[in-house]
């Protein structure tokens, strides 16, 4: 079963949220792809280039770096963290140009079923870890009950000024 | 998840999304679920495809698990 959290952010509304999960949960920071089956650290969420860079990122408990599951892509050459059975939040940042912001979002799953068919539930401390994550993104963003997601600061400012127009995925 | 306001739910969720990774644009949508002995997708995954396809535009594409 996932979880998931929406969200409109422009990068300043990321820059914040950083800050905040920095303050308040021991974190890190993952490219989803690496070069071997090892985790690739990122030193922030900043998004270098909108259009060019990958805006999908792991956030993982420290002390669970060693339980990540990783796949080999062969065909693309390179290794990617298996989400599902991984104790990973996977954190979607939205699209922004400076006219429009698209749906971001915060998901994981607390469990899956294994090839045998049984139910695996991922371990407590990370359950616990990923629903405080999800409390702090929450704190400091509105609830906009109309676009079922939750709005950062700067981009409710923007889109009040007219200038910034919160669109959906599919547009 | 996507909006649907004039369907049968006031959202859904699309089972998997191909999606593009550095613009967060959905190109593929598909939506898995049973058949009916005639093949035909079970009414749920009909009214949901159905929302998708009338806020979107785009009608999922279905696969079912019981061939």
């Amino acid at each position: 079963m996932g979880h998931q959290l929406n969200f409109f952010l422009t990068p300043e509304d990321l820059r914040l949220l950083e800050q905040r999960l920095k303050e308040k949960c021991p974190v890190v920071f993952l490219d989803y792809r690496s070069q071997g089956p090892a985790p690739a650290q990122l030193p922030d969420l900043e998004v270098a280039e909108f259009g060019k860079t990958r805006l999908s990122v792991l956030l993982v408990p420290p002390d669970s770096l060693g339980a990540l599951i990783f796949r080999h892509v062969p065909q693309q050459g390179y290794w990617t963290v298996d989400l599902l059975r991984s104790p990973a939040v996977e954190l979607s940042r939205c699209f922004y140009d400076g006219a429009i912001l698209r749906r971001g979002r915060l998901y994981y799953d607390r469990g899956f079923y294994d090839e045998a068919g049984h139910w695996v539930e991922k371990p407590a401390s990370f359950q616990d870890w990923a629903k405080k994550v999800f409390s702090v993104a929450r704190k400091g963003l509105e609830r906009d009950a109309e676009q079922f997601a939750y709005v950062g600061t700067n981009a409710q400012a923007q889109r009040q000024e007219g200038r910034l127009k919160l669109v959906e995925n599919w547009e | 998840m996507v909006k649907t306001p004039e369907g049968a739910k006031s959202k859904r969720f699309v089972d998997v999304a191909g999606i593009n990774e550095s613009t967060d644009k959905v190109e593929e949508m598909h939506q898995v679920g049973r058949q009916t002995k005639d093949g035909q997708p079970v009414a749920r995954e009909k009214k949901a495809m159905d929302d998708i396809e009338k806020t979107t535009g785009k009608r999922p594409k279905f696969h079912p698990y019981n061939n």
